[in-house]
């Protein structure tokens, strides 16, 4: 429960910033377009499936090493899975080096924003524990 | 509850008496926390058998099949396993926050994320230990979270 919780906090994060990304990569690069609404949908899509891994994170305690490789192995997965989807909805050309550039752009933007969104969701609890764990203390001193 | 606290005659051990229905789980904690606050641990040093008091203990680590307490400086092997240490001390300040470590919560200094659902816990001696994620729970729990 508590993982699907937490792939829910990250799918909407995800969704939120791919749409800020993608509006704004739409605003530089194809301004006069005009769109499907099927890209509503292929967001939403291509979105979980970046998402959904973070399911597949190990439930035993990972080393440091071990952390920052499962970081990085989703974070190469997440842009093969948005340049690969891309390509096929048409997002970007494949021979326009500036607009592969902008891609991988937007990924490692919305990659870093969900990590620190994730982050201060946890440094919140943590803050809260912290509050709690000094009453706990000071109640067992008096 | 009604608690009555009455005088003993010279000569005569200091006894708790608790008089109930049931032992729900708040006396059980009770009759935990007594038990575990004056029953002194027995840990080796040096060849020298100790004495410690759980008060004392910052936390417990378990390696390689031994187990070690430490104090703010000091460190001492006992002879308890970890999961015995575990149940001898439950309902009391010590927690399991990982396979191989015991904290006693009253030693915590603070706690801060440590990414994906971990937390580390900084102890008041300076030294940080790991929270895996399958205890972070129960800690929250603990603290009434």
């Amino acid at each position: 429960m508590k993982k699907l919780k937490n792939f829910w906090y990250v799918y909407t994060s995800v969704v939120t910033c791919v749409s800020f990304s993608a509006a704004s990569f739409i605003r530089i690069f194809f301004a006069d377009a005009l769109l499907d609404t099927s890209i509503i949908w292929q967001i939403l899509f291509v979105s979980f499936l970046c998402s959904i891994w973070c399911l597949l994170y190990p439930d035993r305690e990972l080393s440091k090493k071990e952390l920052v490789l499962a970081y990085t192995g989703h974070y190469l997965l997440v842009n093969l899975i948005v340049l690969g989807c891309g390509l096929w909805f048409g997002w970007f050309y494949a021979d326009n080096l500036l607009q592969i550039i902008g891609m991988l752009i937007v990924i490692a933007f919305v990659f870093v924003v969900v990590c620190i969104t994730t982050w201060k969701r946890e440094a919140h609890e943590a803050m809260l524990m912290n509050e709690r764990l000094k009453a706990y203390q000071e109640k067992k001193e008096s | 509850m009604k608690i009555t606290i009455l005088d003993r005659a010279d000569g005569e051990e200091d006894e708790i008496i608790i008089r109930c229905r049931q032992l729900d789980e708040h006396i059980l904690k009770l009759v935990y926390a007594l038990k575990a606050g004056q029953e002194k641990i027995t840990a080796v040093r040096d060849g020298n058998i100790m004495q410690i008091a759980p008060k004392e203990i910052y936390y417990f680590e378990a390696v390689d099949n031994r187990v070690f307490l430490y104090l703010e400086k000091e460190v001492y092997e006992t002879k308890y396993r970890l999961y015995e240490l575990e149940e001898r001390f439950r309902g009391t300040d010590f927690f399991r926050i990982s396979k191989s470590y015991i904290i006693n919560l009253a030693k915590v200094s603070h706690l801060s994320p440590a990414f994906n659902g971990r937390f580390e816990a900084t102890m008041k001696n300076g030294e940080r230990l790991v929270i895996s994620r399958q205890y972070v729970p129960t800690l929250k729990e603990k603290l009434g979270l």
